[in-house]
């Protein structure tokens, strides 16, 4: 294990250190400490960011939310402003790990559309495919933070589900997010995401662009579940095998999208 | 290096290797053995304590991060020997057996019933999800922090 550890007092602090050699930051620590103890990441001193204030914040504005990556899992649950903009947000992280977890457990580790990355003098910002290179690999440079991540206020309509082996603390099997809203009977802004079903999160990009093509039929959402279940690319390994994983795409985006035939039916 | 923190409501120092966990420093430099290590990787919650009033699983805690911070430990809950009303649920309605579970599944209900002295069922269960416990069907801590919820709600 290392035998160094420092802890900065801000955040420009953090980014010169960064800057002056590698470090293994540390955030939460529910990924980080597990990867000590089985012996990795010996000869890099740790950066412990954990107390970082000015990372630590649920900012809401003009219809633009964005988080600091040190914003916990718990903060998120209890944020007021996210239970009205975002409850597909809430209903994701509500399925991450335990209590302790989630109080642990750090949101600049995890999902959301745009990620900003904090360098000494420098920042960037990128949308999250950009971002996520494959499992476990990112773009971020040795010298770089993750500042915070926004997205912008998702559409009424939200609908997230997780599939695993068991109700509590499992690893998920797949996992579906949409949001949608409507507009004289179609679809309108629609987003499907596919969690454990590819090597990042992805989107259905075809499922999507069809069902807002023209107003929607029962018809239509058994037909984007069968083509996002096409547009996943999964794995079988411990926990399913790859063609289960493709069906209960279909099965959970299918599930998803019936009650929009009732709101869409409202909008006309 | 050398951290100072509060352990169960007094100021504390410890002499600690970096990546020494909070749970390694609370059973080997404090002796406090209440609190379980059982995987070691976040999953089963035996090694659970409050920092700062909000529970964690000390093994995925590094010491240094406690520095200043206030520490809770299942021996915090009974000072003075006198069983904390949770404790005292947990033994009435046999929501212990082997026992290797019970501290943390009472540091999570404390944590729980800090924040909400009357939730509901599915509130209990949603608390608990990250403490395990092999023996006793989980039923019956349920019916144990509910007990607790009650008898604090309500003193006789
Ligand atoms: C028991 C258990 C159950 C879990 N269950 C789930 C689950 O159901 N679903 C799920 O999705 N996940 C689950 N996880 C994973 C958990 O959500 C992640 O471990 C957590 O989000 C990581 O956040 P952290 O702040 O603890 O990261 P850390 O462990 O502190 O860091 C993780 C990595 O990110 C880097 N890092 C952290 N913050 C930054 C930053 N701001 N800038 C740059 N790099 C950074 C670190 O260097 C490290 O490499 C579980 C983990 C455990 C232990
Ligand atoms: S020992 Fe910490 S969660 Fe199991
Ligand atoms: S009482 Fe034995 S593990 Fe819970």
């Amino acid at each position: 294990m290392s035998l160094e550890y420092i802890r900065p007092r801000n955040v420009e602090e953090a980014l010169e250190c960064l800057l002056s050699r590698t470090f293994k930051i540390l955030a939460g620590g529910t990924d980080l400490v597990i990867q000590l103890r089985e012996g990795r990441h010996k000869d890099l001193p740790i950066l412990d960011i954990s107390r970082l204030s000015e990372l630590r914040f649920i900012r809401e504005k003009d219809g633009k939310t964005v988080i600091g990556a040190l914003t916990t899992l718990s903060d998120l649950l209890s944020s007021e402003s996210l239970r009205r903009t975002a409850p597909v947000l809430l209903a994701a992280v509500r399925e991450i790990g335990s209590v302790q977890i989630r109080n642990m457990g750090t949101i600049g580790t995890r999902f959301c559309q745009i990620v900003s990355l904090g360098r000494k003098g420098r920042t960037r910002t990128m949308p999250l495919p950009d971002f996520l290179l494959g499992p476990c690999k990112t773009v971020l440079e040795s010298c770089e933070l993750i500042h915070s991540v926004s997205f912008s206020t998702p559409p009424v309509y939200q609908h997230f589900e997780k599939l695993g082996e068991r109700k509590a603390q499992a690893i998920s099997i797949a996992s579906t997010a949409l949001v949608s809203g409507f507009k004289n009977g179609r679809l309108k802004g629609i987003r499907v995401a596919l969690g454990s079903v590819a090597p990042t999160v992805i989107r259905a990009k075809q499922a999507e662009a069809f069902l807002e093509s023209r107003p929607l039929t029962p018809d239509m959402i058994l037909d984007a579940g069968e083509m996002a279940a096409q547009e996943a690319s999964p794995i079988s390994d411990v926990r399913a095998t790859a063609a289960y994983r493709r069906k209960m795409v279909m099965a959970m985006v299918t599930r998803g999208l019936w009650p929009c035939l009732k709101e869409v039916g409202e909008s006309r | 290096m050398e951290i100072s923190f509060i352990l169960n409501g007094n100021p504390v120092n410890a002499g600690i290797a970096p990546t020494q966990t909070l749970l390694d420093v609370l059973r080997e430099s404090f002796r406090l053995t209440g609190t379980k290590e059982g995987c070691s990787e976040g999953e089963c919650g035996a090694c659970t304590v409050l920092v700062n009033g909000k529970a964690v699983v000390s093994c995925l805690m590094l010491a240094p991060q406690a520095e200043g911070c206030e520490v809770t430990t299942i021996e915090g809950l009974s000072l003075g020997g006198e069983l904390h009303p949770i404790q005292t649920a947990f033994v009435k309605e046999g929501a212990v057996q082997c026992g290797y579970c019970t501290p943390g599944a009472v540091m999570s209900s404390y944590a729980l019933l800090s924040e909400n002295p009357r939730p509901g069922e599915g509130e209990i269960r949603a608390a608990i999800a990250g403490n395990l416990c092999r023996c006793t069907g989980y039923q019956k801590i349920v019916k144990a922090v509910q007990r607790a919820a009650e008898e604090m709600d309500d003193p006789v």
